[in-house]
């Protein structure tokens, strides 16, 4: 690749080594190496996104069953209640506090670290930004291996737990000690609890976070391909970078609290464990001392830059796809880069707005509020750039598009509903409600989890070389619009009327909450639904439950399509099925290991769309330029970076 | 540095050498100031002074070893950027942590 | 395939890859200390005088510290030493260097371990005035002393318990039950979870008969079948075995969440129900420091622990080194007004100093100003090795668990000084050991890769170089924030 390293030095973090040299007898890797323990960036990617997608399904179950809590509470649950396996865990069918807290718990956790962070960092991450770069893969091959199969090993504990006597980890995804520090104590051996194992998951998932954001940092900064200068560097490259510094610098200080909450459970120390605990009626034998807002600060450090960490890669997708259907270049591209920069350093500064009802001082919460207020503004920025990109534009409505265009109200709405929870007083009444739940689902189900399902069907040509049915990709898009609004919707009016957030009933032992008007009885809506009685706040869960459902069944497109399309789609007739300009279109469906045959250049920009004067509507970064069709000059294309 | 000669390296290990012996005197300094009577400073017993010049003594240290030992008096741009941000995250944990027990609407209360 | 600029550095950048790489890791270690020393302050601003537990800052092996200190700050320097050589093409002398930084970490480990020992092996007593005796719990009958002694008769316990807590604590043979059928029971779990099954099954059998008659009834007499009428399903889940012969008991502060004179509760909530040992209910208690720092100083002359220590030239030397300190204060503000309340007072003396101070007393005045200043200022050989010198006439004393509030080892447990010393510089040691592992890895096998590319082997020595110095850059902080101040 380069003239430099040409040479024949060492083959150590390089396994393919020789590949270079001996093209022409290259024989295949056996399979196990090839697609199980690959150091290919490509298997990697794919291997992150099919384990997170089955996570993603996991979360998703586990989310039906609380619904069904909720919606109905003591009734049994239909279906599983039948299997045996299942009946372990329900007393007579229905699900009890603690099977609710666990899936709660369980649900945030898998969702968050073992679906969305995966899926979008390690599998859009992993596949797509060494291509766009012009990379022939991650500056530490090895490492990302081992980054996957760490977050397997962090994934597979995590999902045993549910298995243990004690069950899984039920103290809320926060953890929150000294909740956490405390619960399941009574169990024989307190290393094999859920929470404890929770733990100890959690260490080898940050682990692997760590070691991929090291990866993808050096790689973005060392790996450029001649001519691909930090301002040629496709937003999605950017967004990735921010990523990863916010992986880098925002998990070690929740490794610390995981360490910290692990000695409080084995070891008996005190670091979360205030003086004077008293749990369950009984003097909590500890030195105390401890603080439990250390570790909210300590978990939150980490729990607002992961926030940004879910939606970065999301928008670099939706900016991604944007231009390549709008056919116009990304309107801002420099503003948005130093925006995503802004917000990236921002994002380390707003954590305590989580903790506004902890006690710890105004005057620190003043700070928190200004900074979480001015944190918006870089988002807006996004957001606007994004849509002003379409304005003007001749958009071709394909299922990437179609999702990509959905994820902008959804992640709006999701984003402003979250400015009233930014001040202090307003967040006193709305905290832990299903406001709030309502809030960070609009951000990262519709919105993140939108943005990635467009990026499936963008890159799933370049992977396999078949394109994804359209018409089951309408049936998955339009259904799962709705049933997404139809989940989330009523609960900000529900949050607002103050359903708490962790009731297994959904609020109905609190009748002055529960039975607050919500259509007044004679209405059209009360007249079908209810007989003419009027429509109470409550009956807005089952609205929403029977959304969830239906969401799941609007899944089933998605899967068909996924699999079918796989050897039975239309195939792509070029390289560039989607007449895109960024550098990953430019190498073969489905590229091989090592990635690019010749050495990639990068002319220009990343997106010029409908350069006046060209002769098609896109002119991609890896064509040299027709005026003068020999390459440009040496200096002119080595990249002009560190500064 | 990849030309590396043997009067550059004896350079080097000069350096290596002045930094060992600055380390070790900063090192007898800070016990001296915690554990010699006639060497407390300020208020009797451990006092803001003493804790001062004990981290005062240990961020020279550090700073010494970051520069000298680990390079970063002549290091790229980009890794100077990298530590900047990570200090400056660092820095703001622990000050906002720490801050937390700073709460002025209590105080106004409570010194009346 | 070959990842570019793995050995050479990229012309715009100027760094090889593994270089971005490691500074990359080191951010990410900074986080992870700067959240540990984040929680130091934190905690040690947090802690409410009177209720917490005081920090002491004064108990720790300062020249195990010091020593180790200077050790970390001279492998450090063999590291630069040996990449030296490596950049010179010296392959034995870079060896040479490199051996003598994993003897460097290897006896930073060691010093490390003997630090720990001594503070596993030193107890905290405190009474129940919150008076403090700190020194070496003596064994009675086999059983270290600050365990309690408990003569079990019987034990409960919840059938879903696999790894009963209260046979783990029993002293000597486990003990065997006499189940309610008249067997031999020497597995309590297995046996209950059997008895479980097999009361599950009766229950379940009996329901099914009752409920087929009660249908039987509800057709002839026409009506819905009555559930009120059937049997209850549930089955006892907590199970009591009383024992053949009373087993005895030997329990420490982990295991139990707490007990009374007839019962003793353990973490798993199983309960062992008998009485207190007769004669075993004390601990002993070899005292090395007394501590008074949370009792108020006009109750201090009437501490309950001069009952216990009635050596009177102990609490003579106490209250001497209080007021020598107390004058000096005085000396030093002006006048007894004007000394701020919230200036540490003398209140922990080492019993071998008081022994120290009456031998300065005899020879000369002296040498006593200087003492009493010393006391003030620390006491070096706190945990570790003052605790081996035997030559003093500690006291030995004898308490019962009643006068007792709180008894356990320095460990992680003891206050959240404890746990963040040993949470800081336990993770510290795993660095060294990872380190110390990479680095003699390169040391053992890095000639092949010297002999075909040796600027390559400089990087990596270069790589394992800067994480070593980031470890050492950490102990120049762990150094006065743990041990001196």
């Amino acid at each position: 690749m380069n003239p430099q390293s040409s040479t024949d030095l060492s083959h150590e973090t390089a396994v393919h080594g020789h590949d270079d040299h001996h093209e022409e007898h290259h024989h295949d890797p056996p399979f196990w190496r090839k697609y199980v323990f690959s150091t290919d960036h490509k298997v990697i990617g794919i291997q992150y996104g099919i384990t997170a997608l089955l996570f993603l399904a996991l979360g998703f179950f586990l989310m039906m069953v609380m619904r069904w809590s909720i919606a109905y509470p003591g009734r049994p649950v239909p279906f599983i209640s039948h299997l045996p396996w299942f009946r372990v865990w329900l007393e007579n069918g229905m699900v009890t506090g603690d099977l609710y807290n666990m899936f709660g718990a369980m649900h945030g956790t898998i969702m968050i670290f073992l679906g969305i962070v995966p899926l979008a960092f390690g599998a859009f991450g992993n596949y797509v930004t060494p291509l766009q770069i012009g990379a022939p893969d991650m500056a530490f091959p090895r490492l990302n291996m081992a980054s996957y199969w760490s977050y397997l090993l962090g994934g597979v504990l995590m999902f045993a737990s549910f298995f243990l006597p004690s069950g899984a980890a039920k103290a809320g995804w926060t953890n929150y000690s000294p909740l956490a520090t405390t619960t399941d104590l009574s169990f024989g051996s307190l290393f094999w609890t859920g929470q404890t194992q929770w733990l100890l998951a959690m260490v080898f998932l940050i682990s692997s976070s760590l070691l991929g954001a090291v990866n993808f940092i050096t790689t973005i900064i060392n790996l450029r391909c001649k001519g691909m200068t930090w301002m040629r560097m496709p937003f999605f490259v950017w967004a990735m970078l921010v990523t990863g510094f916010l992986l880098l610098l925002a998990f070690p200080p929740l490794e610390v609290a995981a360490i910290m909450q692990l000695m409080d459970r084995m070891a008996g120390t005190s670091f979360f464990v205030p003086s004077g605990l008293f749990v369950n009626g009984q003097f909590f034998n500890a030195a105390g001392g401890g603080s439990p807002l250390l570790y909210q600060h300590l978990f939150w450090f980490l729990g607002h830059p992961e926030v940004y960490v879910l939606i970065l890669p999301a928008i670099a997708i939706v900016g991604e796809i944007i231009p390549n259907n709008t056919r116009k270049p990304l309107w801002g591209y420099k503003t948005m880069v130093y925006a995503v920069m802004v917000l990236g350093f921002l994002s380390f500064l707003v954590w305590a707005h989580h903790m506004y009802i902890t006690g710890m001082g105004a005057g620190v919460s003043t700070f928190f509020q200004t900074v979480t207020v001015l944190i918006s503004v870089p988002s807006v920025i996004l957001i606007t750039s994004i849509l002003i990109s379409m304005w003007g534009g001749s958009i071709r409505f394909n299922t990437p598009m179609l999702f990509a265009t959905a994820f902008i109200p959804m992640f709006g709405i999701g984003g402003l509903t979250g400015l009233p929870l930014a001040f202090s007083m307003i967040d006193l009444h709305l905290h832990d409600t299903y406001y709030v739940i309502a809030h960070f689902h609009y951000v990262v189900a519709p919105g993140t989890l939108f943005g990635l399902f467009a990026g499936i069907y963008f890159w799933f040509p370049k992977q396999t070389g078949r394109r994804m049915s359209e018409l089951l990709g309408h049936l998955h898009f339009w259904p799962s619009l709705l049933f997404m609004n139809g989940i989330f919707a009523p609960m900000f009016i529900q949050g607002m009327a103050g359903f708490h957030r962790r009731a297994s009933d959904g609020g109905a032992a609190y009748e002055r909450i529960a039975g607050q008007e919500f259509l007044e009885a004679g209405s059209f809506l009360s007249k079908i639904f209810k007989n003419g009685e009027a429509i109470t706040m409550i009956d807005l869960n089952i609205v929403a439950s029977v959304s969830a459902w239906c969401l799941a069944i609007a899944q089933v497109p998605f899967i068909i399509n996924f699999f079918w399309s796989m050897t039975k789609g239309k195939k792509v007739n070029s390289n560039n099925p989607w007449d895109a300009t960024t550098l990953e279109w430019s190498c073969p469906t489905p590229p091989p290991h090592g990635n690019f045959l010749k050495e990639p250049v990068a002319y220009r920009g990343p997106y010029e769309y409908s350069v006046p004067g060209a002769e098609r509507d896109f002119t991609p970064q890896f064509e040299p330029d027709p005026e003068s069709p020999q390459a440009p000059a040496e200096e002119e294309l080595e990249v002009k970076g560190g500064h | 540095m990849s030309e590396f000669t043997p009067a550059e390296s004896r350079k080097h290990v000069k350096a290596y050498m002045a930094v060992f012996l600055a380390l070790i005197v900063g090192t007898f300094v800070t016990v001296a100031v915690a554990m010699i009577p006639w060497l407390d400073l300020g208020e009797p017993g451990k006092s803001f002074l003493d804790y001062s010049v004990g981290l005062l003594i240990a961020i020279v240290k550090a700073s010494l070893v970051a520069l000298i030992f680990m390079h970063l008096n002549h290091e790229k741009g980009m890794i100077y950027k990298i530590m900047l941000f990570t200090m400056c995250f660092a820095f703001v944990m622990m000050f906002l942590i720490v801050f937390s027990w700073w709460n002025p609407i209590q105080e106004a209360f409570t010194s009346h | 395939m070959q990842i570019p600029y793995e050995v050479t550095a990229r012309r715009d950048t100027g760094l090889y890859n593994a270089k971005i790489g490691i500074w990359l890791f080191l951010a990410s270690e900074v986080m992870l200390f700067g959240g540990l020393f984040s929680a130091y302050v934190f905690l040690r601003i947090g802690i409410t005088p009177g209720v917490d537990n005081p920090w002491p800052s004064e108990v720790q092996n300062i020249p195990i510290g010091f020593v180790n200190t200077l050790v970390l700050i001279a492998s450090s320097v063999f590291v630069v030493l040996a990449w030296v050589q490596l950049k010179m093409r010296n392959w034995f002398r870079f060896q040479l260097w490199m051996a003598a930084v994993i003897l460097c970490a290897l006896t930073f480990l060691g010093l490390k371990s003997v630090e720990y020992y001594g503070k596993f092996h030193h107890h905290g007593l405190k009474f129940t005035d919150n008076s403090l005796a700190e020194g070496i719990v003596q064994e009675v009958d086999g059983i270290m002393s600050d365990k309690i002694r408990f003569e079990g008769k019987s034990i409960t316990f919840d059938i879903s318990a696999k790894n009963l807590y209260c046979l783990k604590a029993v002293h000597g043979d486990l003990p065997v039950f006499k189940a309610p059928d008249g067997a031999e029971v020497t597995d309590p779990a297995s046996w209950a979870a059997k008895k479980y099954a097999a009361d599950v099954n009766a229950a379940k059998k009996a329901y099914k008969e009752a409920l087929a008659e009660e249908k039987k009834l509800a057709k002839e007499e026409g009506r819905e079948i009555d559930e009120s009428k059937l049997p209850s399903m549930d089955v006892d889940t907590v199970v009591t075995l009383e024992a053949a012969e009373p087993f005895l008991i030997a329990s420490g502060e982990r295991m139990h969440t707490n007990y009374t004179d007839k019962t003793i509760t353990f973490r798993d909530g199983s309960k062992v129900t008998g009485s207190l040992a007769p004669n075993g209910d004390t601990v002993v208690l070899e005292v090395h420091e007394i501590d008074m720092q949370r009792v108020p100083l006009d109750e201090q002359k009437e501490s309950m622990i001069w009952s216990y220590v009635a050596d009177e030239g102990v609490k003579k030397g106490f209250f001497d080194l209080q007021n020598k300190y107390k004058q000096h204060l005085i000396d030093y503000y002006g006048s007894e007004e004007k000394v701020p309340l919230k200036q540490k007072q003398n209140h922990r003396i080492n019993i071998h100093h008081v022994h120290a101070h009456h031998e300065h007393a005899e020879h000369g005045a002296e040498g006593e100003a200087a003492h009493g200043e010393a006391a003030h200022h620390g006491d070096p050989e706190g945990d570790g090795a003052g605790g081996a010198e035997s030559s003093y006439d500690y006291p030995v004393i004898e308490v019962p668990r009643s006068d007792i509030k709180f008894i356990g080892n320095h460990g992680p447990r003891y206050n959240t000084y404890y746990a963040i010393y040993f949470t800081m510089t336990g993770l510290h040691g795993l660095h060294v050991i990872g380190g110390a592992l990479v680095l003699g890895y390169f040391m053992l096998f890095g000639k092949k890769l010297f002999l075909r590319n040796p600027e390559h082997m400089a990087n990596r020595v270069e790589v394992g170089g800067l994480f070593w110095h980031f470890v050492d850059l950490v102990w120049i902080f762990l150094f006065p924030v743990m041990y001196l101040f």
